[in-house]
């Protein structure tokens, strides 16, 4: 069975029913939403855009956009960030457009739901009425909203949606929610995958794909109005580097796996995924308080030309490149400091990082042995926790996964009944034909026609609610998702200070030693003779020279651990305040597309039933608003 | 009279609405309860009360109690069909010989039902409900009840009665052949009228048959949600338990509470939808089985007066030739007459037979055809409300866990503030 949500065809499945139901379902819009009768969301969506600012409560402020969330619960490609199963949908990645101040709506007051029952019938998924949810509206085709709406929601405003960014963007979520309206101060987009060709370094041709890359800002120096560049995977993965190695202890956003075949391929689902999952990425790091201020990002963001010529670039590059992974503030913490004792040094870091790692996989680290202090352990403790979290949280997004799909298979099946409802309408007409329609026959024939028909209609309505409440659904939980591809970062984050401090023990240990051994020679020394006194002398300026480079480093180190401890602990308290609103503001959001879609069905089922019950159709959405309250009661 | 629209026919008797007066006209109002399972083993079967309350005059008491057991209703569905050629007897639950072994509790539900709605619709029928096997079958005490049981089984024993379809399109299929062979193709019409009905049966079954598999599999989906639901419920909840109490938790514990409340909701409601929307529809399509039926009888009928009507037109050559030949013996004239005479006896008594079912069906047909409408339309309305009711209560659940998160943002606002 062709899964409704994956089909990039041109044909909408619906249309295909539409071409049975297609004049009731347009009756069935048109007095919704006159502006808008035509029921492509293509097409529709522009109207509401041009709709929203108006009733958008700030005004001409260019925040509320339609705003892309990037659907990763539905997603499915094999590039998935994580080892969330996505690929086991079938499904890919869907654009759902959601208005920016539909979250802010969630942040600090929900429309309450004795309100939410005006949104009758035909107001709700596929009505256009109200402002909050219009933008939310109807996405039948993935391919359409990725295609049409995301350059559409480039210039006429932007807007970082707190959901979408994940963890790392939820300063501006917590902002959003206190009621703070201004816009983020830097918005990001990454739009239009191309492919190119350039010969590789062994001469082969190899394809890639760039992406725009598009800024707005007001960040004092680095304000711009829409800078676009063209990045491609590796500029993103060098960025992703340079942020993680001059940031350590924070919470960097995850970045897209590398995928080999993938990209080879390139799939357009593929690409879709990627292209989200890039953008997520940007937006993690531009919403984020510290890691915006990276001079990497500046370049990445605002230099035109590729990144690999750039010799600012370069020069960042070139001061992680040849120090091994996760050492980098260290070693450039000594280079500032030890000057000509940067070399050893860097090995020696290595070298220690070595160790520490050794010890600490096989279960004897250093600092276990050692007193760790209240700061510590409570750090070693919330790293636990993330571990806790983020299997909580697969689990959360699996079984999310999995109800979104049952959703999706509803509306198949829905759509499957009304399909052979049609079929059975059609043949109840046929009988009406023979028969003529004055005849007994064919008057029961026809008057059953109707009601299956009716009923068709019905399904077909139903289904196109499930569908939508399946998109919907998975975009209000994808802060689930987010949350959970952001805690291995988490916990990396902890495990950075971790490092730093078996480094300090390690240091503190060879210190230790050479006092010791210093100590010792000093007492022979004085014992000593006088032909070997200038050997002892020599021997403990060495050592005292070694000592003292040593306490050097310790202290470089100690600074380092405290910076990142420093960080860890903000960062933790960043993301438990941001986990709590945005998890609070997904609550909200879920619980309200639920109760919306749950009312649209109802709506839509008791004016079948009124239908069936051979009242004529009253044509607007007031006599559902009538009736809802009866039947609520 | 309107037939008995399904919400009242398929009415749980737990319900009152059984004698609710939308169905208080009616002559019969039937129950089947109390399935009470006896014997043991492969002997074992499952007995109900049917109990009747009547209007009918032919009836000696306005109430009645028997106990019947499947097989009984068998019998009350056979008879009618023998003695009612032409007529649309409605059709018995189907017999499942796996699921009657297992005889699970919701099996047994399910075909207590079915003989209600089955009963219910012989008791309704405007020719079927004077009958004198429904009058037994309601009334009749132990004893004569065996009795009649007895003899049905001899017969049904001693002749045994394989009139399936296929026997009856192989047994016209040799008709033709041998009209045919004899050269005399011309067959008596049926009327084109009828052949479009036929052929819009025929179909018609496939189709209800697929609506029905289509129903079932929407329904088992719609549970499937539910437990999804309640799946990612439990998830969630066990997400807020990480948090130490605070905002998080308790809006976890919100949405617990509120998804059990929709998946029970969801899985109650799917399992009456069952049967309330798929069983019907599996019973329509099973009363096309019987229309099918019905027209098997009308087209063996046919064949029976079309083959009288060759046999005769043969003797009647015979004679011809006979007569026509110097010489012959009278008595053999005489005798190839009275043949004649036989044949053509036979022949009216076929047309006769042939054109009471053909009278029986037009009305039939007609009558069927407006059933179904009703029924179909009450059925898909009642559909549509269950729909709409169990999906209005979940918008009342959803928005209460949104009103309860309501509760949760000061606490959080003022968390972050600090």
């Amino acid at each position: 069975m062709e899964d409704p949500l994956s089909s990039n065809a041109a044909v909408d499945p619906l249309d295909e029913l539409g071409g049975l139901v297609g004049e009731t379902l347009n009756l069935f819009d048109a007095p919704v939403n006159p502006g808008s009768a035509n029921r492509s969301p293509a097409q529709a969506l522009p109207a509401q855009h041009s709709g929203s600012p108006g009733s958008n409560p700030f005004g001409a402020a260019p925040d509320p956009v339609a705003q892309s969330i990037d659907l990763d619960l539905l997603g499915s490609g094999p590039a998935a960030t994580s080892s969330l199963p996505r690929a086991a949908t079938g499904a890919p990645e869907v654009d759902v457009p959601l208005i920016a101040d539909d979250d802010v709506q969630l942040g600090f007051g929900y429309e309450p739901p004795a309100q939410q029952h005006q949104s009758s019938f035909g107001t709700g998924p596929l009505g256009n009425v109200e402002p909050h949810h219009s933008a939310a509206a109807e996405q039948p085709s993935p391919h359409h909203s990725y295609r049409e709406l995301e350059p559409d929601d480039g210039p006429s405003a932007g807007a970082g949606p707190s959901t979408s960014a994940g963890g790392a963007s939820t300063s501006a979520a917590a902002g959003a929610g206190a009621g703070a309206s201004q816009p983020p101060p830097i918005r990001v987009w990454v739009r239009d995958p191309e492919r190119n060709e350039a010969p590789s370094k062994l001469g082969i041709r190899t394809t890639y794909f760039t992406y725009l890359v598009r800024t707005e800002s007001v960040l004092p120096g680095m304000r711009t109005d829409g800078t676009e560049v063209r990045r491609r995977f590796s500029e993103f993965d060098a960025l992703h580097k340079l942020v993680k190695a001059h940031y350590r202890g924070y919470i960097i956003p995850p970045l897209p796996e590398k995928s080999f075949i993938d990209a080879k391929l390139a799939h357009e689902d593929f690409l879709r995924l990627r292209r989200a999952d890039l953008q997520a990425f940007l937006r993690g790091i531009v919403n984020h308080p510290a890691l915006r201020d990276a001079e990497a990002l500046k370049l990445f963001l605002l230099q035109p030309g590729e990144l690999q010529y750039n010799p600012a670039w370069i020069g960042l590059l070139h001061s992680i490149g040849s120090s091994p992974d996760g050492n980098e503030s260290l070693v450039g913490a000594l280079g500032v400091s030890g000057g000509s004792a940067g070399a050893t040094a860097k090995a020696a870091a290595g070298f220690n990082s070595l160790v520490a790692w050794v010890r600490h996989s096989v279960g004897v680290a250093g600092g276990s042995r050692r007193e760790l202090d209240e700061d510590e352990q409570q750090l070693r403790h919330a790293k636990d926790l993330m571990r806790d979290l983020e299997r909580l949280l697969q689990l959360c997004c699996e079984s999310a996964r999995v109800m979104c799909g049952h959703m999706e298979a509803l509306a198949a099946d829905m759509y499957e009944l009304g399909r052979n409802m049609g079929m059975l309408s059609k043949w109840e007409e046929t009988l009406r034909a023979h028969s003529g329609t004055y005849t007994e026959a064919g008057y029961s024939a026809s008057k059953r026609a109707a009601d299956c028909k009716q009923l068709s209609y019905a399904t077909a309505r139903q289904h196109t609610i499930w569908k939508s409440a399946s998109v919907k659904t998975a975009a209000s939980l994808v802060a689930l998702h987010d949350y959970y591809i952001i805690m291995p970062e988490a916990v990396a984050a902890l495990e950075e200070r971790e490092r730093c401090l078996d480094q300090i023990h390690e240091l503190e240990a060879e210190l230790a030693a050479k006092q010791a051994e210093l100590g010792k020679s000093g007492g022979a020394a004085g014992r000593g003779l006088q032909g070997r006194q200038t050997q002892g002398d020599r021997r403990a300026y060495t050592l005292t020279n070694a000592v003292d480079k040593l306490e050097e480093q310790l202290k470089a180190c100690r600074d380092t651990y405290g910076l990142i401890k420093g960080r860890n602990m903000e960062e933790l308290r960043r993301l438990h305040l941001s986990r709590e609103a945005d998890f609070h503001a997904m609550m909200c959001h879920y619980s309200g597309v639920q109760a919306q879609l749950m009312q649209a069905s109802a709506d839509m089922w008791r004016t079948t039933a009124r239908q069936f019950a051979g009242e004529p159709v009253e044509s607007s959405a007031l006599s559902a608003d009538d009736e809802s309250p009866r039947l609520d009661d | 009279m309107d037939p008995p629209p399904y919400e009242s026919v398929l009415q749980d008797h737990g319900t009152n609405n059984f004698f609710a007066p939308a169905t208080v006209s009616k002559e019969f109002e039937i129950e089947v309860t109390d399935p009470v399972k006896q014997g043991d083993g492969v002997a074992a079967y499952v007995s109900y009360k049917v109990r009747t309350k009547t209007t009918h005059p032919s009836y000696a008491a306005p109430f009645n109690e028997v106990i019947r057991r499947f097989r009984d209703f068998a019998w009350l569905h056979d008879k009618l069909v023998e003695k009612n050629k032409g007529l649309i007897v409605p059709p018995l639950p189907e017999k499942s010989a796996v699921q009657k072994y297992q005889m699970s509790t919701d099996f047994i539900d399910q075909r207590r039902r079915a003989l209600q709605v089955f009963v219910n619709r012989v008791a309704s029928h405007p020719v079927l409900k004077d009958s004198r096997e429904l009058n037994t079958f309601l009334q009749a005490n132990e004893e004569a009840w065996m009795l009649e049981i007895a003899k049905w089984q001899a017969e049904t024993s001693a002749q045994h009665r394989p009139v399936n379809a296929a026997a009856q399109w192989l047994k016209s299929l040799q008709h033709s052949a041998q009209s045919l062979v004899s050269g005399r193709a011309e067959e008596i019409q049926e009327d084109p009228e009828y052949i479009k009905i036929r052929d819009y049966v025929n179909s018609l079954e496939a189709h209800l048959n697929e609506a029905h598999r289509q129903a079932g599999r929407l329904l088992r989906k719609e549970a499937d949600l539910g437990s999804a639901l309640s799946e990612f419920a439990t998830a969630a909840e066990a997400l807020g338990k990480q948090d130490e109490v605070g905002p998080m938790r308790s809006a976890f514990g919100c949405l617990f509470i509120r998804a059990g409340e929709v998946a029970t909701l969801s899985k109650a409601r799917s399992e009456a939808l069952v049967n309330e929307f798929a069983a019907p529809l599996k019973e329509a399509a099973r009363t096309i089985k019987s229309v099918q039926a019905a027209m098997g009888d009308r087209a063996a009928a046919l064949t029976a007066y079309s083959q009288a009507k060759s046999d005769l037109d043969s003797k009647k050559v015979r004679l011809a030739k006979l007569r026509g030949t110097p010489g012959l013996k009278e008595d053999k004239i005489a005798e190839t007459e009275r043949d004649v005479n036989e044949a053509d006896q036979r022949l009216r008594n076929a047309k006769l037979g042939y054109e009471t079912i053909r009278d029986t069906m037009r009305e039939e047909l007609n009558r069927f055809q407006k059933e179904r409408a009703s029924e179909m339309s009450a059925l898909l309305r009642d559909f549509a409300l269950a729909q709409a009711a169990y999906t209005a209560a979940q918008a009342k659940a959803w928005g209460e866990l949104l009103a309860d998160l309501q509760n949760v943002p000061q606490q959080a606002a003022a968390a972050e503030a600090s």
